[in-house]
């Protein structure tokens, strides 16, 4: 009954540019969807922190995997990630990151 | 910014989540939200139900211009819980009520009239069955707070809601949108007390098919509402109609904002019950018989017109004639 | 050898044995001659013109249901009539059931059960109904006319008139086939219509072919099935969709099509006036269709993105609108549609560039089937969209492109050319509810275990299957030169199910230099744009809108 809450965390060279935002949100909480809050930690700051709160309990080591491979591709260091989910499949996850990432570079 | 504002004017009221919602029906650049996402004021109520909760608990406060009028400005978002009202959501709803009341004090006290200030008016857009199952209790509670601070705002801030979101209006929160000043609704948006499946569930679904959404919509949205005088005006499904009466009903001087009203005196108390009479007698049974009632002859038309011809064609219940044309 | 006079009487037997039914069915005719039948006579006359062991057409598919007719089947006494061999396209209202619950009918031919599935896998599991075989329905209507031919078909139409012509107007559907092929092999065709007129519209079905009509005073029951409301496609439904038009259509040119009734194609059909004209693609894919008459393709066809579409059915709600285009819709000299699911299906199965269809369940060959474990839910037409057939002779540029392409075709047919209609399957990694698509064994063995059927229970073989698109990429499965890189390529747009973990990354990688496996990226689309604002229409009203207030979705639709 009780949430799953996951975390994880990345380490790695800090941004060479830093765009104008300080915090961003995507989506909503609604069964098989999330939302997405990132919040830009202090210049200098070269890790990056995500933390998982979901309703679908046992599914750890699929966020790992998820996860991992959206920081491998888009680098998001120096920002805390705030996930909110209600089921979502891992293919709307990857989508909604990504939305996350178009809004960090279109400010 | 401006782009995202002016995308948001051409889209569907409907369509678009509470916090574009708020953002769209205030001037450019004008909207700062307060008590946001990244405040993470989430309900305590729902992770012990292993219920995911939401950093803005469902529901979006603001201040921003409206025209003129600076306004405080509440938007519900129905995607996450059906819009339910819980603790958080409704503590953030009355203390936005509070802060219009507040800044209307503050205005008052130190600008001698109300052309050099301006005046606060408080903006709330309803998308929401009502009271939050799983926090029943709290949510019961902010709604009885709610209408004691629109009591205490009562001739002092003036009260608009509307009515355009996907869920609609419905539950306690029913009761509230009735107690506004005035209200303005979309031909998508509803507004009742019971929700249709509930209805269905106790009646059946002979009496009454909630799946029938045709027939949902004209017993309790925005082309009913309009005829039957819960609602004062009905605009299209556009952010941008929304905004520009709101922003028209918010320049109005206070005294015939608050004559709209529906509720309040004895004799408006009587009226309604007088209508819900009539609403409630055998010869009634359709919300189409209703609008004959008071006149329409051409339904069919009044059904499939666009806004602007219902408007113009539709005529509405004869407030204060009910006890004579009986 | 037989006798001259034996071989005599058996030539008139089928005819004398029917001519004699008909005798005795006339005493229910609503006055002497007239071929009407009150409907309050209507089980006493079925029990006149049907006797036990016959084989019975009752209408109905996903659309128009013979219901009146089905329900009077119901009513007739078991113990006088009993022992049917029904054949019929679906199984689909409760009544379809209900006569073999109580002992009318007992041997069942048919294509599709879905909407009685589980009771359809009761009923067999209780020896209440036995299945014959489970057909497309081409497979179902040429065995009409071979070894499935009915006694009696028990039909629909909209109008009749005194003669017996009837008026079957845009839902004509299956009637045709049905009574051609029962009144040709001197059957009985019983026919429930809505009324009695004068003159008709325009005659589908000639009088002469039609023995009873039985006026039941309302239309038949029917199905709005292919209306999706736009407000339900998800934003992984856009990409998907995305990745389709740009990476097969635009890629291929497809001209000609059929598409499935899910919410990628829904998506699709919304992004042709957006995103596919923003890539140039008008004018260049997607002009005709065999396909019904989806209100989500109305953007496109007022943006001049289509030319015609020919329909299976028709879809409640699409009469007025389709009216107005006789340009793009097959519309008679009376100025409605007429569907044909026989011609229809013909032009599907050999006529079209591409189809796209979506699943539940995909294995690591490609097979896919929508089975479930304790549901009996049948093929419909999906498997004979969803094939390249092997008779097709004239060429497309997109069927040659394709059939260049056939990476395996030259080990069984040595160096000759032969294009290839593209199949095209459009599944999410994970389904409703997180469960996997992917799977390492289809629920339809279980199924074909369960039911004692000889084969499992697979809608599309993955042979058939050309592309697999999955929010993952494309795996062009056509491209691929063995089994095995087969395999790999569908591994690798799995995702994280069990058999997308077991993709290898470096193969993967490899896959996608050769163009087997495309990404959204390497598509050059960007997956955080894809949402389901670029939709031409976001809701019903405004497919409404779009068709200038022609298009009267039914009440069940209408959120205003």
């Amino acid at each position: 009954m009780a949430l799953e809450r996951l975390e994880f965390e990345y380490t790695g060279e800090p941004e060479e540019k830093r765009n104008g935002w300080e915090y961003l949100h995507v989506g909503h909480v609604m069964s098989g969807d999330l939302e997405i809050l990132a919040e830009r930690l202090p210049a200098q700051a070269n890790a990056s922190k995500i933390h998982v709160t979901t309703s679908a309990v046992g599914f750890g080591s699929v966020w790992q995997m998820v996860i991992d491979e959206f920081m491998a591709t888009h680098k998001a260091r120096g920002c805390e990630i705030w996930i909110n989910d209600d089921g979502a499949t891992p293919a709307v996850v990857k989508l909604r990151l990504s939305q996350l990432v178009r809004e960090m570079s279109a400010k | 910014m401006d782009d995202r504002w002016n995308l948001m004017q051409d889209q569907p009221f409907s369509r678009l989540n509470a916090r574009e919602r708020a953002f769209a029906i205030c001037n450019p650049e004008s909207f700062i939200e307060l008590l946001c996402p990244r405040r993470k004021l989430t309900s305590p109520h729902l992770p012990p139900m292993g219920q995911t909760p939401q950093f803005d608990d469902g529901i979006v406060v603001g201040l921003g211009k409206a025209g003129k009028a600076p306004v405080v400005v509440v938007s519900q978002e129905s995607r996450f819980v059906g819009g339910g009202v819980g603790e958080v959501h409704g503590t953030k709803m009355v203390m936005a009520i509070r802060l219009a009341l507040r800044g209307q004090e503050i205005l008052k006290s130190q600008y001698k009239s109300s052309e050099d200030s301006g005046q606060v008016a408080l903006v709330i857009s309803f998308d929401t069955g009502g009271v939050r199952l799983q926090e029943a209790n709290a949510g019961l509670l902010a709604h009885s707070e709610v209408m004691d601070a629109f009591q205490a705002a009562r001739g002092k801030v003036p009260i608009i809601g509307a009515i355009g979101g996907t869920v609609g209006c419905f539950g306690g929160m029913g009761f509230v949108a009735s107690s506004v000043d005035v209200l303005i609704m979309s031909d998508v948006g509803r507004l009742g007390l019971t929700g249709p499946g509930v209805i269905e569930e106790v009646v059946g679904t002979e009496e009454f098919d909630a799946a029938n959404r045709a027939l949902v919509w004209r017993t309790t949205g925005g082309r009913h509402r309009f005829i039957t005088r819960d609602a004062d005006f009905i605009v299209e499904d556009s952010m941008k109609a929304f905004r520009e009466k709101v922003s028209e009903v918010a320049s109005w001087p206070l005294e015939k904002i608050s004559s709209k009203r529906i509720i309040g005196t004895d004799d408006m108390v009587l009226e309604q019950m007088r209508f819900a009479e009539l609403a409630a007698s055998d010869k009634i049974q359709d919300s189409w018989d209703l609008w004959r009632q008071f006149d329409n002859e051409d339904i069919e038309y009044l059904w499939d017109s666009d806004v602007t011809e219902f408007t113009a064609h539709a005529k509405r219940w004869p407030r204060g004639r009910i006890g004579e044309s009986d | 050898m037989e006798s001259m006079a034996a071989r005599r009487t058996k030539r008139t037997l089928r005819k004398n044995e029917f001519r004699k039914r008909l005798c005795e069915a006339k005493q229910f005719a609503s006055e002497p001659g007239s071929k009407i039948v009150d409907p309050a006579d209507c089980v006493s006359l079925l029990e006149a013109v049907i006797q036990s062991g016959d084989r019975v057409a009752l209408e109905g598919n996903n659309q128009k249901q013979a219901d009146f007719l089905a329900d009077c089947l119901c009513n007739m006494d078991a113990k006088r009539v009993n022992n049917l061999h029904m054949v019929q396209s679906v199984i689909a209202l409760p009544s379809h059931c209900e006569v073999f619950e109580r002992g009318i009918a007992g041997l069942a031919d048919f294509s599709y059960s879905s909407p009685q599935s589980a009771r359809v896998a009761q009923m067999v599991s209780e020896g209440k109904m036995k299945i014959g075989e489970i057909h497309t329905y081409l497979e179902l209507f040429g065995r009409y006319f071979v070894d499935l031919t009915p006694d009696v078909a028990l039909v629909t139409a909209i109008s009749a008139d005194r003669a017996g012509n009837l008026y079957t107007g845009p839902n004509t559907e299956d009637t045709p086939t049905i009574v051609e092929a029962t009144k040709f092999r001197q059957g009985i065709v019983v026919a429930q219509v809505e009324k009695i007129v004068d003159r008709l519209p325009r005659v589908d079905i000639p009088g002469e072919w039609v023995d009873f009509l039985v006026p039941v005073g309302r239309p038949c029951y029917t199905e709005p099935l292919f209306t999706r409301d736009p407000a339900l496609i998800t934003d992984v439904h856009v990409l998907m969709a995305m990745m389709v038009i740009k990476g097969i259509y635009g890629e291929y040119g497809v001209r000609s099509l059929n598409h499935g009734i899910g919410f990628g194609t829904c998506a699709i059909e919304l992004l042709l006036p957006t995103f596919a004209e923003s890539l140039g693609l008008k004018g260049k894919i997607c002009s005709h269709w065999t396909v019904n008459p989806h209100p989500s393709l109305i953007p496109a066809i007022e943006c001049g993105f289509v030319e015609s579409v020919h329909s299976f059915g028709s879809e409640v709600g699409m009469e007025d609108y389709m009216a107005s285009r006789p340009d793009v819709f097959f519309i008679g000299p009376d100025g409605t549609m007429r569907s044909n699911r026989a011609m229809c299906q013909v032009a599907g199965h050999y006529a079209v560039d591409a189809f796209v269809g979506s699943t539940l369940q995909v294995d690591r060959y490609g097979n896919s089937s929508a089975a479930v474990a304790g549901r009996i839910a049948g093929f419909g037409g999906a498997p004979n969209m969803g094939c390249d057939p092997p008779g097709r002779r004239h060429s497309t540029p997109s069927w040659l492109r394709a059939g260049r392409e056939s990476a395996m075709t030259s080990g069984l047919i040595g160096p000759v050319e032969r294009g290839r209609k593209l199949v095209i399957q459009m599944v999410e990694t994970f389904g409703a509810g997180r469960v996997p698509s992917f799977v390492h064994r289809l629920d339809a063995w279980t199924l074909m275990e369960e039911a004692g059927f000889a084969i499992p229970p697979i809608m599309m073989y993955g042979d058939a299957i050309t592309h697999l698109v999955t929010e993952e990429g494309i795996a062009h499965l056509l491209r691929c030169d063995s089994l095995k890189q087969r395999e790999a390529a569908i591994k690798a747009v799995a995702g994280y199910t069990d058999l997308g973990r077991e993709a290898d990354p470096k193969e993967t990688l490899e896959l996608r230099r050769h163009g087997i496996v495309q990404t959204p990226e390497d598509l050059g689309i960007d997956i955080g744009d894809a949402n389901t604002s670029h939709l031409a229409a976001r809701s019903i009203r405004e497919l409404v809108e779009w068709s200038g207030g022609l298009y009267r979705p039914p009440d069940r639709f209408r959120e205003w």
